[in-house]
């Protein structure tokens, strides 16, 4: 059974860069907000550029992570400036990092059919989300 | 990933590597494909007689370079084929003292292998099961015959594991080999191959990094002729594995050392043998 949670963390409005530096602790709540996935009806649309971390099982496999990141390259709204094409994976962490660009939506369906489609279930699969204040 | 990447049979062109997959754990995307470069090379002027080196007056050996081109094709995440073609030439001494060469591409390998992959937290991983079929398209003219004229049959059974730092890959392997021209009935083959490897370095930014693995190779071969005597060993080979990996793109290097030999009858050692081999994946 795939479980899906989003984890929207919104401390720094419009702020672009710092996203990467702590993102990797999916219990830290002071600053973060938590959501189910399953229920963001809508896709949230910063007004400053953000990034988005996911954090996958799996997706361990330095050769194959590139199918990974052939996915997800795909998707509209990514920041290409930003580490490879928008895209870092950090397979030390299981961890996948999305730069988008200034008001570009939040894709989640289309990030996770890209997960699926290089070879890694949504397995307990969470997101960061900074730029602007967590939805209602 | 790998080897990554086997054969023999002491006077005959067989292929080792027949059964081994291409980029195990990629592509594992639907409509993904990739291509690799295989060179093998290996060569012995020591004569066995059971597993005991004997006295070769007439200098029998044998020289064998194999360069095959391989592809895969993944339909479906669970379902891929592969096709392997070498292009081989050899030079043998015979138990006569006549010196033999062979030249050209050898027997197409088609490979179905069908995968269950499995991701957890930290790990990833998949079970593997694949026929195989050799067809003899090698030619059989040749004095030292890089083909066999016969079909044959595989199957294996494969198990991989991976997490960040370290890598376990094992592959159980049957290959009926049929009877062909110019009196080559080569006997059935049994393996088992087991790479065990640790991932030291990896960079993220440009999903580069290495690989080191230690490669453990058994084969039972059964006893089998060629077109000059007979054919068949016990085998188990061991040797270092490097993998060098830059974006979509993999070289591996490996080295297998003939731990313990034990052939039917007197034949030519397998020796020692180099492999290199480039890939990449779309």
């Amino acid at each position: 059974m795939r479980s899906i949670q989003l984890l929207a963390l919104c401390a720094l409005l419009g702020a672009a860069a710092p996203a990467l530096g702590s993102h990797s602790d999916p219990g830290d709540h002071d600053e973060h907000a938590e959501h189910d996935a399953t229920q963001v009806s809508e896709p949230v649309a910063p007004t400053g550029p953000y990034q988005v971390v996911i954090d996958i099982h799996g997706i361990v496999c330095s050769f194959c992570a590139m199918g990974a990141h052939r996915a997800l390259i795909q998707l509209e709204g990514l920041d290409a400036s930003q580490f490879t094409d928008g895209v870092l994976i950090d397979i030390e962490n299981q961890q996948v990092t999305l730069a988008f660009l200034p008001g570009a939506a939040l894709p989640v369906s289309e990030i996770r059919e890209a997960v699926r489609a290089s070879g890694y279930e949504l397995v307990d699969l969470r997101i960061k989300l900074r730029g602007r204040e967590p939805p209602e | 990933m790998r080897g990554p990447l086997t054969l023999l049979l002491v006077l005959l062109p067989a292929c080792a590597f027949a059964h081994q997959p291409v980029q195990d754990m990629a592509p594992r995307w639907s409509g993904g494909f990739g291509v690799q470069v295989r060179q093998e090379y290996r060569a012995s002027d020591e004569l066995l007689s059971g597993s005991s080196e004997v006295a070769n007056p007439l200098g029998q050996m044998q020289r064998v370079s194999e360069t095959w081109l391989e592809g895969v094709y993944t339909f479906q995440r669970a379902v891929r084929v592969t096709a392997k073609l070498p292009w081989i030439e050899q030079t043998r001494v015979t138990s006569s003292g006549i010196r033999q060469t062979g030249e050209g591409l050898g027997d197409l390998v088609l490979a179905v292998p069908l995968k269950r992959y499995w991701n957890d937290r930290g790990q990833t991983g998949a079970w593997g099961f694949t026929p195989n079929l050799r067809l003899p398209t090698g030619s059989t003219s040749d004095a030292y015959p890089v083909g066999d004229g016969s079909i044959d049959f595989g199957s294996s059974l494969t198990y991989a594991r991976e997490n960040p730092w370290s890598y376990v890959y094992v592959d159980l392997f049957y290959w009926i080999n049929g009877s062909g021209r110019r009196g080559i009935n080569r006997g059935d083959t049994l393996g088992l191959d087991l790479n065990l490897g640790l991932h030291p370095y990896h960079n993220n930014a440009t999903n580069s990094g290495l690989f080191l693995m230690w490669d453990v190779s058994a084969r039972y071969e059964g006893r089998g002729t060629n077109t000059v005597g007979t054919t068949g060993a016990k085998r188990v080979s061991l040797g270092p594995i490097a993998v060098v990996y830059w974006q979509n793109w993999m070289l591996r290097a490996e080295y297998a050392w003939p731990a313990y030999e034990r052939v039917w009858d007197t034949q030519v050692s397998r020796g020692s043998e180099l492999t290199l081999s480039l890939g990449a994946a779309f």
